[in-house]
């Protein structure tokens, strides 16, 4: 473990040195364009200093280390507020998918400039009527002598209008049941006939795009797996996903810094501090975070002893969200009608409102609660699936959501 | 110390489990229910026989020397099978006060299992006070009233925290066939817990030689509160086990009742607490193990997840059962009533969260 302990302080000190560069004084009132533009620069900067890919080959550019290394990197990096985010996905699903899928002379291809923070993808799954049900997607592609061609909607693309490529999922057999006439592909964001449009999400932002597919023409040589297979190197992709960045906080605000709110807000002309609701909020949180950074120790023993991922990363996301959900409502509440206050360069890790106002999109986002659940009863305990009346029912027959 | 368990540690999990097996069951427990008082002298032959009494005690002092983390499996195991007696958590809390205060010989009857004592610190509804009320006088004699002591219609001996006759906090121990002792048991939601009022009226006390009594109780309160929280993490397993075999089985329109979101959901909510609460508990183990500064703090929090865990976990499970749970042969009452006794029996929520938050605020 002390050369783990090693790794942090080194990888801590390094990023304080980077914080007044790239950290969020410097991120506060930029343009997004600019911002993007400051978080390439952050990515280059850990690419050259070997933290970018940090579990990743070194012939991809990564560092040859292990999970818990990248693990230790993430928990440290999230503390700053450095501009990650749009990096997220395509590092997260469609490189390591291409990585394993793809040719190596495509792995060599995109792995470095992705790493260096020079290209980005996005993942070209979710449609109108296919959210969590991800084998009801309806776009179609139609194969043409060595070419697909497709037609369609996608929905919910994370940073489609900055990517340069995607990954994507495809219906290419209506006749068959769900699951199984599904195609997966990559492609260039840049053919013709894709268009970007981008969604306005509660919280303002516009980090989701509609995406349209209007007779998009890619050869055969860009199918990852094989025809009629897309839906297992979905859920591939999805499970690739390894022990993810953690924050016990949900990225939101750290507990601390609700315990000094409270230092300084009133209830009925007494310290908040004192008064037995502020003091039962604070602890259910610590009780919970702490847990949380506890299973995730847990975690990175167990990675190191060779075990694989298990439910952490669920059961993480579902107890820090929920939180980060109930103590930012209830710091607002301190607050008083100026916790209705959302200052536009604040940014959900140091601010209340904003972090309360994004939180249902992450409730949602890359498996809704309800879902989380039913992964932990069915796969970890054992309880019968869900019924799925539309399982064995040719696609074609299916009624369409909307 | 590592937060995994070694293959030891896993084999002592292993044969208690099977001890208790053989030994402890739901079926034993709902015949203590009945009256107040009664304990699984059965089990307790076994705790004792198996040196479970001894775990935590050195080996100088007629123990097995062993570390809080095989303390905790232990516990966690007696937990999932409702062991029908408490005194482990009571002896294992006052052992830490006896070996401070130079008590080797009821030290070394604690670990032998020859005596029970009896941790009687609480007064009303504060589980440390910080004047208490009881006093011991110039004499060494006792008067006073200690309610709702764990163990304390069984035990041998109490250890009480007292004031002396300058008005400093005080621990001392207390003979409890001795004259001027009068104990009244409690009928509780968990009779197996064995409840008890202690009067003394002149009972005679040897006051444990202690730096600072009042550090010490919090410390003793401390780990009697973790291997309280220990034993709700065994608890909650059960709970979760037991539900989610039912859900399986239990047969309704037509299917499984677990394919019911609500019922599933309800269940991996168990799953998620249960995470919770054990790493949690494993976490302020090792730390109290290594005396960190922060350790109180991390006990608190294990104390609030096995809390809220056990509670959740013995009322879903009820729930689930639908009215076969509800019944008195059923096991889920079972949990429902240790659960509620094991969050109040080292302070309840709201102590904890206090000492939480004192924490924070320090810092
Ligand atoms: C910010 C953001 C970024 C995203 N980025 C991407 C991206 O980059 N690429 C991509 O492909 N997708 C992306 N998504 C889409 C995301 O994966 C879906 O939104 C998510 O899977 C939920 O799907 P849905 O929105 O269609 O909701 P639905 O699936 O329609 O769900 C609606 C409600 O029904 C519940 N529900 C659905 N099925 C069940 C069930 N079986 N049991 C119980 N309850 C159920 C859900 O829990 C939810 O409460 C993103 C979403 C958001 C909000």
């Amino acid at each position: 473990m002390s050369d783990l302990n090693a790794f942090r302080s080194q990888v801590r000190t390094w990023l304080a040195g980077h914080a007044a560069e790239f950290g969020v004084e410097a991120r506060r009132g930029l343009s997004e364009a600019d911002d993007l533009a400051l978080a390439r620069r952050w990515q280059r900067t850990k690419y050259d200093a070997g933290y970018a890919g940090i579990s990743w080959p070194k012939t991809y550019g990564g560092a040859g280390l292990s999970e818990l290394e990248q693990a230790i990197f993430a928990e440290e990096e999230a503390k700053f507020n450095f501009g990650t985010s749009y990096f997220g996905i395509s590092l997260g699903q469609p490189i390591p998918v291409m990585l394993k899928y793809a040719s190596e002379d495509l792995r060599q291809r995109f792995a470095h400039p992705a790493l260096k923070g020079e290209e980005i993808w996005c993942q070209l799954f979710s449609e109108p009527a296919a959210g969590s049900d991800l084998a009801g997607i309806r776009l179609r592609a139609v194969r043409d002598g060595d070419d697909w061609v497709l037609n369609g909607q996608k929905l919910w693309t994370s940073w489609a209008q900055y990517s340069d490529y995607g990954v994507i999922v495809t219906r290419t057999d209506p006749a068959v049941a769900k699951h199984k006439g599904l195609t997966y592909f990559w492609l260039d964001m840049k053919t013709p006939g894709i268009t970007v449009r981008p969604v306005r999400l509660a919280n303002g932002e516009e980090d989701v795009n509609e995406v349209f597919f209007d007779e998009v023409r890619i050869p055969d040589s860009q199918r990852l797996g094989p025809v009629g297979g897309g839906f297992g190197v979905a859920i591939d992709t999805l499970m690739i996903e390894r022990y993810s960045a953690a924050d016990e906080a949900g990225f939101g605000p750290a507990l601390d810094s609700f315990v000094s709110l409270a230092k300084v807000t009133t209830i009925d002309g007494k310290p908040a501090i004192e008064d037995g609701r502020t003091r039962r909020e604070i602890a259910n949180a610590f009780r919970q975070q702490r847990a949380l950074v506890a299973i995730r120790t847990k975690t990175f023993m167990a990675l190191q002893e060779g075990a694989e991922p298990g439910a952490e990363g669920s059961i993480h996301k579902l107890v820090s969200m929920r939180l980060r959900q109930r103590l930012s409502a209830a710091a607002m509440d301190l607050k008083g009608a100026a916790g209705a206050e959302l200052d536009p360069h604040a940014f959900p890790k140091d601010d209340w409102a904003h972090s309360w106002l994004t939180v249902p999109t992450l409730r949602i986002a890359g498996g809704a609660d309800e879902m989380l659940l039913n992964t932990i009863a069915e796969r970890l305990l054992g309880l019968p699936q869900d019924y799925r009346p539309d399982k064995a029912v040719p696609f074609d027959q299916i009624q369409p959501s909307r | 110390m590592p937060y995994l368990y070694s293959d030891e540690q896993n084999q002592i999990r292993e044969e208690v489990r099977r001890t208790l097996s053989g030994t402890a069951d739901p079926a034993t427990l709902r015949g203590l229910l009945e009256t107040s008082g009664q304990y699984d002298e059965g089990y307790w032959r076994t705790a004792r026989d198996m040196g479970w009494t001894a775990m935590n005690v050195a080996e100088a002092d007629g123990g097995l020397g062993l570390s809080l983390v095989e303390t905790m499996i232990v516990a966690e195991e007696t937990g999932r099978v409702l062991a029908g007696a408490p005194f482990l958590a009571t002896g294992f809390a006052a052992a830490h006060a006896l070996k401070l205060g130079d008590q080797p010989e009821l030290l070394g009857a604690l670990a032998s299992g020859q005596k029970i004592v009896a941790l009687a610190f609480s007064e009303g509804n504060e589980p440390l006070p910080l004047g208490p009320a009881v006093a011991i006088g110039p004499d060494g004699r006792v008067a006073g009233e200690k309610t709702a002591v764990l163990g304390g219609a069984v035990a041998d001996v109490a250890l009480i925290l007292c004031h002396d006759a300058g008005g400093v906090p005080a621990i001392a121990l207390i003979d409890l066939n001795s004259a001027g002792v009068t104990r009244a048991p409690i009928a509780s939601i968990d009779n197996s817990r064995c409840l008890a009022t202690l009067s003394f009226d002149g009972a005679a006390a040897t006051v444990l030689r202690l730096n600072d009594a009042a550090l010490v109780a919090r410390q003793c309160l401390a780990r009697f509160a973790l291997h309280l929280a220990s034993e709700a993490v065994g608890g909650i397993e059960a709970c979760l086990k037991l539900a989610a075999d039912y859900a399986n089985q239990r047969q309704a329109f037509g299917q499984a009742i677990g394919k019911f979101q609500a019922v599933k959901h309800a269940i991996s909510e168990i799953y998620v607490a249960n995470e919770l609460a054990r790493a949690s508990v494993l976490d302020a183990a090792v730390r109290l193990e290594n005396a960190d500064d922060d350790a109180e703090a991390y006990v608190a929090a294990a104390r609030l997840n096995a809390i809220h865990g056990y509670d959740y976990a013995a009322a879903a499970s009820t729930q689930v059962h639908g009215g076969i749970g509800v019944t008195w042969e059923a096991e889920p009452h079972l949990h429902y009533r240790r659960a509620r006794s094991l969050a109040l029996e080292a302070g309840g929520a709201t102590y904890w969260e206090d000492r939480i938050a004192s924490y924070l605020e320090a810092a």
